[in-house]
């Protein structure tokens, strides 16, 4: 198809409209079942608290329930869900910043399953992890998104990209240089000690 | 000299370790059926504006063709309108309208005062040519200071 016609396709397209509200529901418990996990891992990636983790997966549904009239023309559900957990997380981490933090990694490195744990984990103390997840706090926005959002295992780089608005070999470009930011962030610390 | 407790590349291992234990954080038990008891104690309504946005983008071609009618119509008609408005003719001055009434350059220009003729006023040439060669006249004007030849006769052939 060429541009043209693609450009024509576009002015003329009109959005699928689901018959009932049963079909809307359908959708939505689908969507419910399949991506809550990711939506929670995504949120807790930000906001490090499982409670404000689980307040902004159901936000994201409510969203969802909202804007149901769109759900037709939605191309890649978990990218478009994601991109709504991260913002809505990055929202809620802007205005805790007045706060006190209520990050709760240690309790997650102390009741994580020791099979979903890697060997080396066990001898990196929870110390440790907040330290890194201070430092990750201080990379560049973008770098810090890309860097966050390719720990998950559920989210390829294409869908990264999508989720960021730029290309594979931007977000892959980043996510070097967060990892490198981020080792020298870590050996300066270890020096100054 | 600071020495190093870790190896090379633990700084890596505890990033890998960092990331690892943010990918595989799990849900608290029954988190799916609180978000659908969440959706369900959710009102869905629908306002007026939500209602009116939505009539106005699903009908969007039909609303841009008639907006850039009446564009079109507003043109058109504002055109004519101008081209058939009379000049602005003010008190004591008459303006002729041009003939054709296309070109600026068509519309008669008059001063609004007469113009003075100055005393010193004299021709614009005040050279004149006899049998093709310039001559300029012993009673021209001309600046003091400014030697001026005398101008020979043209010879007869």
């Amino acid at each position: 198809m060429s541009s043209l016609e693609a450009q024509v396709a576009g002015w003329f397209y009109t959005q699928p409209v689901l018959k009932t509200r049963e079909d809307a529901n359908e959708i939505i418990t689908a969507l419910v079942a399949d991506y809550s996990t990711t939506l929670y891992r995504v949120a807790y990636s930000v906001t490090r608290n499982s409670a404000e983790a689980e307040d902004i997966v159901q936000e994201t549904f409510l969203r969802v329930l909202r804007h149901q009239n769109k759900l037709g023309e939605i191309r890649d559900a978990r990218v478009w869900l994601v991109r709504i957990a991260w913002n809505l997380a990055l929202d809620r981490k802007r205005r805790s910043k007045t706060r006190p933090e209520t990050e709760d990694v240690a309790d997650l490195a102390r009741i994580l399953p020791s099979s979903e744990r890697r060997a080396d984990d066990e001898v990196i103390s929870s110390q440790e992890h907040a330290r890194v997840l201070a430092l990750i706090d201080q990379l560049p926005a973008k770098e810090r998104q890309a860097l966050l959002l390719s720990a998950l295992e559920e989210l390829s780089t294409a869908e990264i990209a999508h989720i960021c608005s730029t290309t594979e070999s931007s977000i892959r470009s980043r996510i070097f240089r967060a990892r490198r930011e981020l080792a020298e962030l870590l050996a300066k610390q270890r020096d100054s000690r | 000299m600071k020495i190093h407790t870790n190896p090379p590349n633990s700084a890596d291992k505890q990033i890998e370790s960092t990331l690892s234990l943010l990918a595989h954080a799990q849900p608290p038990a029954e988190l799916e059926q609180r978000i659908h008891a969440r959706l369900q104690h959710e009102p869905v309504h629908k306002n007026f504006a939500d209602g009116l946005r939505n009539f106005f983008f699903t009908q969007r071609i039909l609303f841009a063709s008639a907006a850039a009618a009446v564009a079109g119509c507003a043109i058109v008609i504002g055109s004519v309108q101008h081209s058939r408005q009379r000049p602005f003719a003010a008190p004591g001055i008459h303006i002729a309208a041009p003939s054709s009434g296309l070109g600026a350059a068509s519309g008669a220009r008059i001063a609004p005062q007469p113009v003075a003729v100055p005393d010193d006023a004299h021709s614009r040439s005040e050279r004149k040519t006899t049998s093709g060669r310039a001559t300029v006249s012993r009673n021209a004007r001309k600046p003091k200071g400014v030697a001026v030849p005398d101008s020979t006769k043209p010879e007869k052939p």
